[in-house]
């Protein structure tokens, strides 16, 4: 799911947002990135919200009755209104924020330590290696990605922390194909060969020469994926596999609201358009990331 | 060819391991989830006994794979019936859902893709652009809730949930309501997908050579753009394809049990819930064998899009 080639399909999000790789070419460095500057923004708003929960939120985000239940968005005393048991929603919003990117970031640093691990061994050592650890790959990307993330919490027990190693565990695959590519790409470069010859080590030549080149692409990739991996984390925790209650996540909330949205249904979205945000947020920080460190993909 | 579909075994085999050990080293087995947790260890033991529960590992695969093999998935304890019978009902649920999505993002998505691609730069393009990547972003579970809340209960113009109104019989046309919201729900990711790769991709196509040739000499814009171009753009699209099918079989997961959707993938996880071992694995199987079988399909339909594969090999 989190295929970034797609991902990034060179989507200008409208003329006034995007940028045309024809037009920008030759005015880099003067004109500013408004993917980074609006996908930025969105990102820092959202980790300075949950950051500052604890400062920000009006109430005890677990504490039932501390209103009214079902009070509607912009009730006195509780902005964003109260769930069926009273709680207020802003305070489980915000620190329901600190658990969702939490678990979405580190689904996405795990999955790419893993990812560029594999990817890179995999491409610079070739033969069967290779072949051993892509055809094992193959088979967990023969999975709908859901349904490995579902079997992994079946296993392990539900838990915000097995939803998101699911989630990462599930999509190493997808970077470890674009980083293996491209290792067989950089593993062919003339210092490569020259480091060779003077006798470096595999190891050496992996971390001091294979790695710096692929760098850009994985920060780039893995921005754009903790997007997704906000999204697909929340999914599970919605399925009831995340985490449990009275634990506030946007997911758990979000499959909470459906029991009550029929009575309070603005109250019962907030967390969905929560999500959006983040997702949104970190896809155009992802692109925008890319259109710096890999100038010359322009569409890619 | 036959080498591409050969490879499709072992791939289901693994698959099918994979299930079977990663459910069976789960905490609590079904014998513990029958009986409660107050049941006195010879109940449960007997129970073990009488399941095939007390066997080795490789043995219980073994006869499950052999009982797979005569087309008997089990016993499902939970749902009290026929593993088989209960994967097949849930499965024509499922397509009854996936189908309809399915074709409807691929046109939907080829459209907009098209005239994103002819307006490059265009408001069109931009709103359309934009719509897609929004439609990327939104989690498909809160455009479900979005969907029943507004389109539904507010408007009350669709049922939001399961197959029929309840004391009515069956009628396909109220099963056809009930389909729309989750269809809709289920169409919007692949849609996106399929729009930003068209889009691309034929702008990509409209940039090259025979395109200018055809131009100029006289062939109309539509005519060089609908003939010529876009026929060339069926391979990106096609690879797309295979991408579509994984946002509709993982969407489907979640969008059924938005919309109370008895289908596999609410069967999928009711059954982990429960830790009903024998229906989570047919629910898997079926899932992981429709997935695998649909990308073999795409593969082999390549060089009929596109002739060039078959040189390739």
């Amino acid at each position: 799911m989190a295929d970034p080639v797609v991902v990034s399909g060179g989507v200008p999000l409208g003329t006034a947002a995007g940028i045309d790789a024809s037009t920008a070419r030759g005015k880099r460095g003067r004109r500013p990135n408004n993917y980074l500057l609006v996908g930025g923004t969105l990102v820092v708003v959202l980790a300075l919200l949950s950051v500052l929960a604890p400062l920000l939120a009006p109430a005890d985000p677990n504490a039932l009755g501390s209103g009214s239940p079902l009070l509607p968005l912009g009730a006195p005393d509780h902005l964003l209104g109260t769930d069926m048991l009273g709680r207020d929603q802003l305070s489980r919003l915000l620190y329901g924020g600190r658990i969702t990117l939490l678990a979405g970031f580190s689904a996405a640093i795990l999955s790419a330590v893993f990812g560029v691990l594999l990817g890179m061994v995999a491409g610079f050592l070739r033969g069967p290696v290779d072949s051993v650890i892509m055809r094992v790959l193959d088979v967990l990307m023969s999975f709908p990605f859901i349904l490995l993330a579902i079997l992994i919490v079946a296993f392990a027990g539900p838990s915000v922390f097995h939803a998101l190693l699911a989630i990462a565990i599930a999509n190493v695959p997808f970077l470890a194909r674009v980083i293996r590519g491209e290792t067989l790409r950089v593993r062919e470069y003339e210092f490569v060969v020259a480091a060779t010859a003077l006798g470096a080590s595999r190891t050496w030549i992996l971390l001091r020469h294979v790695l710096p080149n692929v760098l850009p692409l994985v920060l780039s990739v893995l921005f754009v994926n903790v997007g997704w991996m906000i999204s697909q984390t929340s999914a599970l925790s919605f399925l009831g596999l995340g985490a449990q209650p009275p634990t506030a996540d946007w997911g758990t909330m979000l499959a909470e609201a459906q029991s009550y949205m029929a009575l309070n249904g603005g109250v019962a979205m907030m967390p969905g358009l929560m999500i959006l945000l983040a997702v949104v947020g970190f896809n155009l920080f992802g692109l925008g990331l890319k259109q710096i460190l890999l100038p010359e993909d322009g569409a890619r | 060819m036959v080498r591409r579909s050969l490879l499709v075994i072992p791939v289901l085999l693994s698959v099918s391991v994979v299930i079977f050990v990663a459910l069976h080293l789960a905490p609590g087995d079904t014998a513990t989830v029958l009986l409660g947790p107050t049941a006195s260890t010879e109940r449960l033991a007997a129970l073990r006994t009488e399941l095939g529960l007390d066997r080795p590992l490789p043995l219980q695969y073994l006869s499950w794979l052999n009982s797979l093999l005569h087309g008997q998935l089990g016993y499902s304890v939970s749902y009290r019936e026929d593993v088989w019978s209960l994967v097949f009902s849930r499965f024509t649920n499922t397509l009854l859902l996936a189908v309809p999505a399915f074709i409807l993002a691929t046109i939907v998505g080829v459209g907009a893709g098209i005239v994103g691609g002819l307006r490059r730069g265009e408001w069109v393009d931009a709103l359309l652009s934009t719509a897609a990547f929004t439609g990327l972003s939104m989690p498909a579970f809160w455009l479900g809730l979005l969907l029943i809340l507004y389109a539904g209960l507010e408007l009350g113009m669709f049922p939001v949930s399961g197959m029929q109104s309840a004391g009515l019989t069956t009628s396909a046309a109220d099963t056809a309501r009930h389909m729309v919201l989750p269809v809709l729900t289920l169409a919007v990711a692949p849609a996106a997908v399929v729009a930003q790769v068209t889009r691309v991709a034929l702008i990509e196509e409209m940039g090259k050579l025979y395109v200018r040739t055809a131009r100029a000499k006289g062939c109309s814009r539509r005519r060089a753009t609908l003939g010529h171009a876009l026929r060339n753009t069926w391979m990106s699209v096609g690879t797309t394809l295979a991408l579509e099918v994984t946002y509709v079989v993982g969407g489907g997961v979640l969008v059924e049990n938005v919309f109370n959707w008895p289908g596999i993938g609410k069967l999928l996880v009711e059954s982990t819930v429960a830790r009903d071992y024998p229906a989570v694995l047919g629910a898997s199987l079926v899932l992981a064998v429709l997935f695998v079988l649909v990308n073999l399909t795409i593969d082999l339909l390549y060089p009929l899009l596109d002739p060039r594969v078959a040189h390739h090999g």
